[in-house]
């Protein structure tokens, strides 16, 4: 492997369509109008000299170094910022010019310590090149004079550090956070000679305003800001491109590496979810793949009470598999099943649930989407014919109108909120439906135009209510409905929208948004331009998430917002797989590329290929898995990258149902806290450590490749295959591009993909066949997928999970930037700077009425149980609303979350639980018992022992 | 609500869908939860309500008994094999290692 380097062009492309012709140092080039001289010389590989321009931010022209001359044009002009012309005649290197680049470099190195030798940016530094680059071979002003070379270094990020003496004042960190991040953390404090970039009001970084989404450390020309692994471990000497492991934004990697030595994750710039950009996660917190609490060898117990074994690889599948044929033999072929995750790979996911379909013989596999985004499965499908979001990330540029329903995309898609920003910036408008202030609501030159901070459960009402408004007032996109849907269908959903009890003022009543502010954001979505919807888990983890989806495709259908860049409906998917798993068929009824179990056709294929006949019926979901298992009647499951006791809701259940069963496969890097209940653990690899692919939220299909061998001896597809040849299901793969060579084969919407096509284009998305060769960026241009796009009536029904004397209070849940999901791999990472515990936040007003203050330890209770965390008093959340995340294990938010779920999905009810809060002592009694027994489940016998 | 996959869960299910449906009509809402039934409850799930049909259907919304008695008549047609099948591993030469 040798190193990916990525040419900087010094300024950003321009988007013209019109080409200009001029000649650079007598050679002719053809660059789109608009493009900067310095990135046409580069684009004819002439590097012309430059410090404060690089291509991930606008030109700037503060160094002087990039100095060209102009036939016919007075001075030296900065090649920077001054944009070609036709038949410009430009000279990049002349004696006049020469001299005055030393001149400039002169200036910067007298202020810059010359230990080049021994500083970490050595190598890959653009000053010490330059300074290469111009000739410079002595200063003439020494360091006698006023310096900075004493200044002392900010160090309190744990990822970078920021040393003042070696900064040039170049401005590109501050433009970077403005531009590509836009959070403005950065300012220039002081003028001239004394200027000095400063994190917020000279405050360490990690007080600032700071995300730590590493922009400025990429854009740095110097050692100034640099990670803190390249200064200890040392510049990288090979790399290879790879997709981030955390969110559905998905973005694209280099991995550069020292042998089998992570130094650091740099945002690829050629990453078409990215381009260039990362957060703290993917671009940091990358920790967690070498902590000692990585379990690298398979262990077995009998009794969960029981110490863990130590065994072989071959002793844990041959147990394994002779404890679910024991299982099936006695309590017949459905009482196992498996649950995959969405942090698995594709390949991973489609060899679980063929394990299941084809060795188990049941359909009782399902996935965490289940606990997720399964309603936006079947609303898209209902409406459009297919599970997915309607558009590329790219489209959002040419949004006028942006709706967020639901979700928190600063802390849950920050580089995709990055882009959002930018388009904000630009001026598009920005509607807000969520039941707490989210950042986005009033950030740094960005503000909701409305907010609908709408009580929990209520979403359904507020959307309808839109749609009142759009069609009760001649909103509606005739042409478009009368062409692309169907009539009768449209002119019964019309009527019953149009019910007064639909009208915003009564649903004013409900949800506590005034009636005027919902016409207001329904006239603005209906007529504000191209109009985009984005939404998450505020939207689907309801009693009625998946009706709120098909309100949303109504309101899109309406206004015509589909089929062009822009518009359309896009979840944004939690984590890095999500859409993948569900595309891959680990739904229990549903085989991959979205085909029902009952269809004989698609059944056939596999069945052919496989050599089985496949049960025609669903299976279990993983409540019903659950549920089952409770009755005695479910009794083995093999669970990959999954924490479903610490991830689903109502903590007692899961347990019950996990502590019921006789055999419990845990496949994790960690002992998670499913593993408490498990009798097989199989450790598990990390996404370094493996090939395949990712699906992120745009249906981008993504590389993962692996940089190092697995710390745990097996890739996790490896694993699955010996699994399963241990039950005598033959997997004949050895790589991970035959499986989707399989999967290509047998999926209509997949049929064009393959590693190849990956390697050439970097990333396709789906469909991908012989229609779209390179994928389908935006979906449903012309027609939908199933022919006529769905009306669907979206009656609101009231969530049974009802306040009242007992429980007042409606929490609602989330989660931050610097966590991941159950928090397993950002809690072992520096991460825990931001975020040690999870809070509960509570309006001042609530607070007072039950004598709490800032920080004090409160007791969270609900029907289905209680916990105890810290309260963090705020103005954030709405009188009567409370809220949590849930990445810490010893909190445990989902204890208090109930059984209620999604009438069509049974994806939990996570955003409404009623409950109360009263002042506590600190844990409770249950959290007690559960830190005990989590402690003595995880214990490993003594390898004497083991050898017993 | 209680847990397991008991009666009184799977009906507070099933009324559910029924809400969902019910503001299309009476035909289209029928048979709209009864699709809703067999594309996505296990026949094990599907055979619970049916039986608590059979035994009086207490506490089911008339939607949704009139979808369920759909789903009587078409399990008499089939009748669901009892599940207690040893599964069959297409290659059963199974040796621990
Ligand atoms: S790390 Fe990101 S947020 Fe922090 S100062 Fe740098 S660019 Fe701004
Ligand atoms: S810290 Fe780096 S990028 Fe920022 S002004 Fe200094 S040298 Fe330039
Ligand atoms: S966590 Fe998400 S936004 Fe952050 S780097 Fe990874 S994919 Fe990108
Ligand atoms: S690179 Fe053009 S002025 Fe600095």
């Amino acid at each position: 492997m040798s190193m990916i380097t990525e040419i900087d062009y010094g300024t950003p492309a321009s988007r013209s369509d019109k080409t200009v012709t001029l000649s650079i140092d007598g050679m002719e080039v053809h660059v789109p109008e608009g493009t900067s001289i310095m990135r046409a010389a580069m684009e004819v590989g002439t590097k012309i000299p430059k410090l404060c321009a690089t291509d991930m931010i606008e030109a700037f022209g503060s160094c002087r170094l990039c100095l060209v001359e102009v036939a016919g044009r007075a001075g030296t002009p900065a090649s920077c910022t001054t944009p070609v012309a036709p038949g410009m005649v430009v000279h990049t290197q002349t004696e006049r010019l020469k001299a005055l680049r030393k001149g400039v470099m002169e200036l910067y190195i007298s202020d810059h310590p010359l230990d080049c030798l021994t500083c970490a940016a050595n190598g890959n530094c653009e000053l010490q090149t330059k300074a290469g680059n111009v000739g410079l071979r002595d200063v003439r002003y020494g360091y006698a004079g006023a310096n900075h070379l004493a200044d002392k270094k900010d160090e309190s990020n744990p990822y970078f550090s920021y040393d003042p003496a070696k900064c040039i004042v170049c401005n590109r960190c501050i433009r970077a956070c403005e531009e590509v991040q836009g959070t403005f953390a950065l300012t220039i404090d002081g003028r001239g000679f004394g200027s000095r970039v400063s994190a917020g009001q000279m405050e360490p970084f990690l007080e600032s305003e700071c995300v730590s989404c590493g922009a400025c450390v990429q854009a740095c020309p110097t050692a100034t800001l640099i990670e803190k692994s390249v200064i200890d471990i040392g510049q990288a000497e090979h790399s290879a491109v790879t997709t981030c492991g955390y969110c559905g934004v998905g973005c694209s990697f280099r991995a550069e590496m020292r042998g089998e030595e992570l130094v650091r994750m740099v945002p690829y710039k050629d990453g078409k979810a990215n381009h260039g950009h990362s957060c703290v996660k993917g671009r940091f917190a990358w920790g967690y793949a070498t902590h000692r609490d990585r379990i690298l060898k398979p262990m077995i117990r009998a009794k969960v009470s029981n110490p863990w074994r130590e065994v072989s690889w071959g002793e844990a599948f041959a147990y394994a598999a002779t404890e679910l044929k024991r299982i099936q033999a006695t309590d017949g072929k459905n009482s196992v099943g498996a649950i995959t995750s969405s942090r698995c790979t594709n390949e991973e996911t489609y060899l679980i649930q063929k394990l299941v379909r084809a060795g188990f013989g049941n359909n009782n596999v399902d996935t965490c989407a289940r606990v997720c985004h399964s309603p936006t499965g079947y609303g898209l499908k209902t409406a459009f014919g297919t599970s997915a979001g309607t558009q590329d990330f790219d489209s959002v540029d040419k949004s006028d109108v942006i709706m967020i329903v639901g979700a928190n995309p600063t802390d849950g898609h920050p580089v995709f909120a990055s882009r959002m920003k930018k388009r904000l910036r630009e001026g598009a408008k920005l509607i807000i439906l969520d039941p707490r202030r989210i950042d986005l609501v009033r950030m740094p030159h960005v503000e909701a135009d409305y907010q609908l901070p709408l009580q929990p459960g209520t979403n359904v009402a507020v959307l309808t209510a839109l749609a009142h408004v759009i069609v009760t007032e001649g909103l509606v996109h005739e042409v478009f409905v009368r062409e692309r849907c169907d009539p009768a269908e449209f002119q019964e959903w019309a009527e019953f929208v149009s019910a007064e009890r639909n009208s915003p003022e009564a649903v004013e009543k409900v949800s506590g948004v005034p009636a005027d502010t919902i016409r207001n954001a329904a006239r603005l979505y209906a007529t504000g331009g191209n109009a985009a919807i984005y939404y998450g888990l505020g939207v689907t983890e309801h009693s009625q998430g998946s009706t709120t989806v098909l309100a949303l495709a109504n309101l899109a259908l309406a206004t015509g917002n589909l089929g062009r860049k822009g518009v359309g409906i896009n979840p944004l998917r939690g984590q890095n797989n999500v859409q993948g798993a569900c595309d891959m068929g680990s739904f229990p009824h549903e085989l991959a590329g979205y085909r029902h179990i009952s269809d004989d056709n698609a059944r056939s294929i596999y069945e052919q290929l496989w050599g089985v006949t496949l049960d025609k019926e669903p299976g279990l979901r993983i409540p019903n898995m659950l549920d089952a298992a409770v009755e005695g009647t479910f009794k083995g499951i093999y669970i990959e990258g999954e924490d479903i006791l610490q991830s689903d809701p109502d903590t007692h259940h899961v347990a019950a149902g996990l502590g019921a069963m006789e055999c419990v496969i845990v496949q994790d890097l960690f002992l998670n806290e499913t593993a408490n209940y498990a009798h097989i653990f199989l450790p598990g690899s990390t996404f370094l450590e493996k090939d395949g692919t990712f699906t992120n939220a745009e249906r981008r299909i993504g590389r993962v490749r692996k940089v190092m061998s697995p710390k745990n001896g097996y890739a996790d597809w490896e694993i699955t295959v010996k699994l399963s040849e241990a039950l005598g299901v033959r997997m004949n793969y050895n790589h991970p591009s035959e499986i989707m060579d399989e999967i290509a084969a047998t999926t209509p919407t997949f049929a064009g993909v393959s590693f190849a096509k990956l390697d050439e284009l970097g990333s396709v998305q789906w469909p991908c066949n012989e229609k779209a060769p390179e994928g389908t960026p935006v979906m449903h241009i012309g027609s939908f997928a199933s022919g006529k796009g769905k009306f669907v009536l979206t009656e609101y029904v009231p969530t049974d999970e009802r306040t009242g004397a007992r429980y007042p209070l409606l929490l609602t849940t989330g989660r931050i930037l610097s966590h991941y999901n159950v928090g397993a791999q950002t809690r072992r990472t520096a991460n825990v700077v931001w975020h040690e515990e999870d809070r509960l936040e509570i309006h001042p007003h609530d607070a007072e009425n039950r004598g709490i203050r800032d920080g004090d330890w409160v007791k969270l209770a609900s029907r289905a149980g209680e916990t105890t965390l810290r309260a963090l008093v705020t103005d954030r959340v709405a009188p009567g609303v409370v809220y949590t995340t849930f990445h810490h294990p010893s909190t445990q938010a989902n204890v208090v979350t109930t059984e209620f779920a999604d009438w069509a999905t049974s994806c939990p009810e996570f955003k409404v639980t009623a409950v109360q809060i009263s002042r506590s002592n600190g844990p409770t009694e249950w959290q007690e018992r559960y830190r005990e027994q989590a402690e003595q489940s995880r214990r490993i016998a003594e390898t004497t022992e083991a050898a017993e | 609500m209680s847990h397991d996959s008991s009666p009184k869960k799977l009906i507070y299910m099933a009324n559910q869908i029924g809400k969902f449906f019910t503001p299309q009509g009476h035909d289209k809402a029928v048979a709209g939860i009864a699709n809703h039934l067999t594309k996505f409850w296990p026949p094990s799930m599907r055979k619970k309500i049916v039986q608590h049909l059979s035994e009086g259907g207490e506490g089911l919304d008339p939607l949704v008994r009139e979808a369920v008695e759909t789903l009587r008549a078409k399990q008499s047609d089939s009748p669901t094999k009892p599940d207690i099948s040893v599964s069959r591993y297409p290659r059963p030469r199974f040796r621990p290692r």
